[in-house]
C-alpha cells in the first residue's frame, strides 16, 4: 500500500540559476526499492527530502497512495515514513532501546508492554541481541552497529515507506557490504517501498530493482540495472554505470542476451552442459572455462525449454556490441 | 573546632546562631542565582550563534568579573548604602560571565542534525524542544550553574560588609576580637556548603549528561 | 572627588606606602606562584599518578572559597604581610599549574617526534617547539592567577596584611566613604589593567598559526575558574 509518484516535481532555491530538481516525474512501485544515483549536486538528496517535506517543492506533486503529500499535515506524514541518513543521528542521551522506541513514542498510542516487545523484535531483526544492546548508549557502538539501530528506529512504527540517504556511505567497505546484505534480508521480510540515495553504483546495482539516474536536477534515465547497462540513455549514464567495464557487464547481463542458435555445438546435440536462463554471462563464462565445453545449452528457468546455446564467442560478441540493441528479455534476477 | 561543637551556637531563637546564619546564607545564594538566571539565560540564548555580539557581551562580563568583590561592594556602599541590593548586585554580576558563556556554548552545541532527525521522524516543535534540544543543552547550562553557585557561596560571605547576615558574619564579626575559633568555624561552614553544593550539582549534571562522556570532578 | 584627592595627598594616610605594600605583596605572590606552579607542573607531567594528585588537589583548592581559605590559615600562619603572602601564593598556584600541565599534555607527540626526527636537541625542542606552544596557555593561567591575587590581597587586609584593603576596612569601620573609595578604586583599576595587559600578552605570545585554538583552550580553562575573592 505505498506507491510513490512524482509529478513534475521541481525545487528551485532562491538566487540560483537552475533548479536543484527539475520537473522530475516517475513512479516507485509498492514494495520495491528504487535507487537514486548521480553525482553530487545532481539533486538526488533534495528529491528524497521532498518526500517527507523536510524540503518543500517549488512546484509539482508527490503522490503517495493517491494522496498529494503537500496537502497533508507534515508531522503526520513524517510519522508514517521511515528516515535513515548517513550520519545516523542517534540521540546521544538515550539508550539504544530508547532511541528505537522514540519514533513510536512520539506518535503515541502504544502501551509500554507493546513498545518493549517491539524494541526487542526490531533489535533482533537488525542483528543486535536485545539483552546485550538495549541498555547501551550510542557512543558505545561502532559505526555499523549505530546504523543498525538507525534502521531499527526507522522501522519502529512499521512505516510503509523508507527514505534512505546514503545510509552506508560512512562505513568501511566490509561493514558496508554486510549492511547491504542485511538490508536485502530485512527487505525480504518487511517489503517496504524504499527510496534510497546512493553515490555508489555498485550498491545501486545490488540493492535496487529500479535505478533513477539524476544529473543537474533532471531525471536522465529510469530503469533496471540491466536496462542501464545494456541501454544507457546517454554517455553520462554509460560512464556512471560503468558500461565500459567488461566485468560489470559480465556480472549483470543475462545469458539470454548472448544466445545463438546455429553453432557447432548445436550440431552435437545434448553433449554440452545445460544452463538456466536467469544466469549471468559471468556465470556462463566461468562454467565454460571450468568444463572446457565448447558451448552451454540454455534452458528457460521455468519451462525447461531449450532456448539456444552460449559460447565464449557469443559472450564476446554481446559484450563488444552491448550498446544499442535490445532483445526481448525476461525478468532479471540480480 | 570548639565553636562548631558548642550547643548554644545552634540555638534557633538566636538570629546569630549557626543554623540561622546558614539559612540566611542560603537565602542570599538562592536569590542571587534566581536573578542571575533570569538575566543570563535570555542573554546567553541571544548571543549564541552571533559571534560579534557574543564577544562584546563576554568581554564586558569578563571585565566586570575582574573587579574584585571587595572593591565592588565598597564602591556600591557609597551609592546604595548598607542594603540587600549592595550585597546582591556584585554576586549577580559575578555569575554572569560563566552563566552567559555556558548558556551560549550549550545552545551552540545543539547538533542541527539531531534537530532535523527529530523533525524527520515526525516530532512537533514542542517534542523537538523537550526531547532533542533541551537534553543536549541542559548539562552544559547546569555545569555553569554549578560553577556560579559555588562561586556565589564563597563571595556571599562579603554580604556582611553590606549589612546582610550570612555565614560571613562569623568571620568578620570575630576577626576584630581575634576570636579565631569562630572565624575558622565560619570558613569551614562556607567551604562545607560550597563542597556540598558542588557535589549535589555535579550529581545533577552527571544524571543529565547520561550517555555522553563523563564530567570532570575538578 | 576632591575629597578623594585630598585623602591621597594627605601624608597622614601614607597612600604611597600602602600602595608599595600592596603592590609588593601582589608582585611577590605572583612571581612565586608562577615559579612554583610551572616547576610543579613540569615535575608531575611525567608521572600519571603525581599528575592525577596535582590536578585534583588543584581543583579541590579552587572549590574552596577564598575567604574561607584566608581565615583558615590564620591560626597556622598568624597575622601580617608574610602569612598573607603565603596564602596568596598557595591560591595562585592552581590556575598556573593546571594550565601548564594542560599545555604540556596538549602538545601532539607527533610534533615532538618530528622535531627529534629532524635532529633537534633536547634544548632546541624545549625552546623552539614546546615553549611557543605552551607559553600562551601558561600566560592564560598567570592572568587568572594574577587577577585573583590582586583581588584577594585586598581581602587579606582583614588578617592585617595592610595595603589598599586596609583603607576599605578602616572606611567600613569609621563610615568614611572617601577612605573606602581610596582603597576600592585603585584595586579595581589595577585588576582591570592586569586583565587587559595579560590578555594582550597572551595573544602576543600565541603563534599566529594556532591563534584561534589557543583562545578556545583559554576559554576551556577559564570555565574551571571557581575561586573569586
Amino acid at each position: 500500500m505505498a506507491k510513490i509518484s512524482f509529478h513534475a516535481i521541481t525545487k528551485q532555491y532562491p538566487g540560483t540559476s537552475r533548479p536543484a530538481v527539475d520537473a522530475v516525474s516517475f513512479d516507485v512501485a509498492e514494495g520495491s526499492t528504487c535507487m537514486l544515483v548521480g553525482t553530487s549536486g545532481s539533486g538526488k538528496t533534495t528529491l528524497l527530502r521532498m518526500v517527507n517535506r523536510l524540503i518543500e517543492p517549488t512546484s509539482g506533486e508527490i503522490v503517495i497512495d493517491g494522496k498529494n503529500v503537500l496537502q497533508e499535515n507534515p508531522i503526520a506524514l513524517r510519522r508514517r515514513i521511515g528516515y535513515v541518513i548517513q550520519q545516523v543521528g542517534l540521540f546521544p542521551h538515550l539508550t539504544i532501546a530508547e532511541n528505537v522506541r522514540v519514533t513510536a513514542e512520539i506518535a503515541g498510542g502504544w502501551t509500554k508492554q507493546r513498545l518493549d516487545k517491539r524494541v526487542d523484535e526490531l533489535l533482533e531483526l537488525v542483528g543486535l541481541p536485545p539483552a546485550e544492546y538495549r541498555k547501551r548508549f550510542p557512543r558505545q557502538l561502532s559505526g555499523g552497529q549505530q546504523q543498525r539501530v538507525g534502521l531499527a528506529r526507522a522501522l519502529a512504527t512499521d512505516p510503509a515507506i523508507m527514505l534512505m540517504d546514503e545510509p552506508f556511505g560512512a562505513l568501511d567497505a566490509i561493514t558496508r557490504e554486510r549492511m547491504q546484505n542485511e538490508l536485502l534480508r530485512i527487505q525480504r521480510d518487511v517489503q517496504k517501498t524504499i527510496l534510497f540515495v546512493s553515490h555508489d553504483i555498485q550498491e545501486a546495482f545490488k540493492l535496487g530493482e529500479q535505478i533513477a539516474v539524476l544529473d543537474q536536477g533532471k531525471l536522465i534515465q529510469l530503469g533496471t540495472p540491466v536496462d542501464l547497462l545494456a541501454q544507457p540513455a546517454n554517455d553520462f549514464v554509460r560512464k556512471l554505470v560503468g558500461g565500459d567495464s567488461i566485468l560489470r557487464q559480465l556480472e549483470y547481463l543475462p545469458v539470454i542476451d548472448a544466445l545463438e542458435q546455429d553453432t557447432v555445438a548445436s550440431a552435437r546435440g545434448g553433449d554440452v552442459p545445460t544452463f538456466l536462463s536467469d544466469a549471468t554471462l559471468l556465470q556462463a563464462m566461468l562454467k565454460l572455462l571450468e568444463t572446457n565445453a565448447p558451448a552451454l545449452a540454455v534452458q528457460d528457468k521455468d519451462t525447461q525449454q531449450q532456448l539456444g546455446f552460449i559460447t565464449l564467442a557469443s559472450i564476446n560478441r554481446e559484450i563488444t556490441h552491448a550498446h544499442g540493441h535490445k532483445t526481448e528479455r525476461t525478468e532479471t534476477a540480480i | 573546632m570548639n565553636y562548631l561543637l558548642q550547643p548554644y551556637n545552634y540555638d534557633l531563637s538566636d538570629p546569630a546562631s549557626i543554623p540561622n546564619l546558614f539559612l540566611d546564607h542560603l537565602y542570599l545564594v538562592g536569590i542571587t542565582m534566581l536573578i542571575s538566571l533570569i538575566i543570563a539565560l535570555p542573554l546567553g540564548i541571544l548571543v549564541a550563534r552571533r559571534p560579534r555580539l557574543y564577544l562584546l557581551v563576554i568581554t564586558i562580563a569578563d571585565l566586570l568579573y575582574t573587579v574584585p568583590a571587595l572593591a565592588l561592594i565598597a564602591i556600591l556602599i557609597t551609592i546604595t548604602g548598607l542594603s540587600l541590593a549592595t550585597a546582591i548586585i556584585p554576586l549577580v554580576i559575578y555569575t554572569q560571565l560563566v552563566l552567559i558563556r555556558n548558556t551560549a556554548t550549550a545552545i551552540n552545541g545543539i547538533d542541527p542534525l539531531l534537530l532535523e532527525v527529530g523533525k524527520a521522524m515526525g516530532m512537533n516543535p514542542r517534542q523537538v524542544l523537550l526531547r532533542v534540544a533541551l537534553p543536549q543543552a541542559l548539562p552544559t547550562i547546569i555545569a555553569g550553574v554549578r560553577i556560579a553557585t559555588v562561586t556565589t557561596i564563597g563571595i556571599a560571605a562579603l554580604a556582611y560588609l553590606a549589612g546582610q547576615s550570612g555565614l560571613g558574619d562569623l568571620i568578620f564579626k570575630n576577626i576584630a576580637t581575634t576570636d579565631f575559633d569562630a572565624v575558622v568555624a565560619g570558613g569551614i561552614l562556607i567551604a562545607l556548603l560550597a563542597v556540598v553544593a558542588d557535589l549535589l550539582l555535579l550529581a545533577v549534571q552527571t544524571v543529565l549528561n547520561r550517555g555522553r562522556t563523563s564530567v570532570s570532578l575538578a | 572627588m576632591n575629597a578623594l584627592l585630598d585623602f591621597i595627598a594627605d601624608p597622614h594616610n601614607n597612600f604611597m606606602g600602602q600602595s608599595i605594600t600592596y603592590l609588593r605583596i601582589c608582585a611577590i605572590s605572583i612571581m612565586l606562584a608562577i615559579v612554583i606552579g610551572v616547576v610543579l607542573a613540569v615535575a608531575v607531567s611525567r608521572s600519571p599518578v603525581l599528575s592525577f594528585i596535582a590536578v585534583n588537589l588543584s581543583g579541590l583548592l579552587r572549590a574552596i572559597p577564598v575567604i574561607a581559605f584566608l581565615v583558615a590559615v590564620v591560626p597556622f600562619l598568624g597575622i601580617g604581610a608574610p602569612p598573607a603572602t603565603v596564602a596568596l601564593v598557595i591560591l595562585g598556584i592552581p590556575p598556573i599549574l593546571l594550565n601548564t600541565y594542560t599545555g604540556i599534555r596538549g602538545i601532539d607527540p607527533a610534533t615532538i617526534d618530528a622535531a627529534k626526527g629532524m635532529g633537534m636537541t633536547y634544548w632546541q625542542i624545549l625552546t623552539r617547539i614546546q615553549a611557543p606552544l605552551i607559553l600562551p596557555i601558561v600566560a592564560a593561567g598567570v592572568r587568572t592567577s594574577a587577577v585573583q591575587i590582586v583581588a584577594t590581597a585586598t581581602l587579606a587586609a582583614i588578617t592585617g596584611a595592610g595595603g589598599y584593603g586596609a583603607y576599605i576596612f578602616d572606611g567600613f569601620n569609621t563610615f568614611n566613604k572617601t577612605a573606602i573609595l581610596a582603597g576600592a578604586i585603585p584595586v579595581a583599576v589595577l585588576a582591570l589593567i592586569i586583565e587587559v595587559a595579560m590578555g594582550w600578552l597572551e595573544r602576543a605570545l600565541t603563534p599566529i598559526g594556532i591563534r584561534r585554538e589557543a583562545v578556545q583552550s583559554q576559554m576551556v580553562v577559564k570555565q574551571g575558574e571557581v575561586a573569586k575573592a
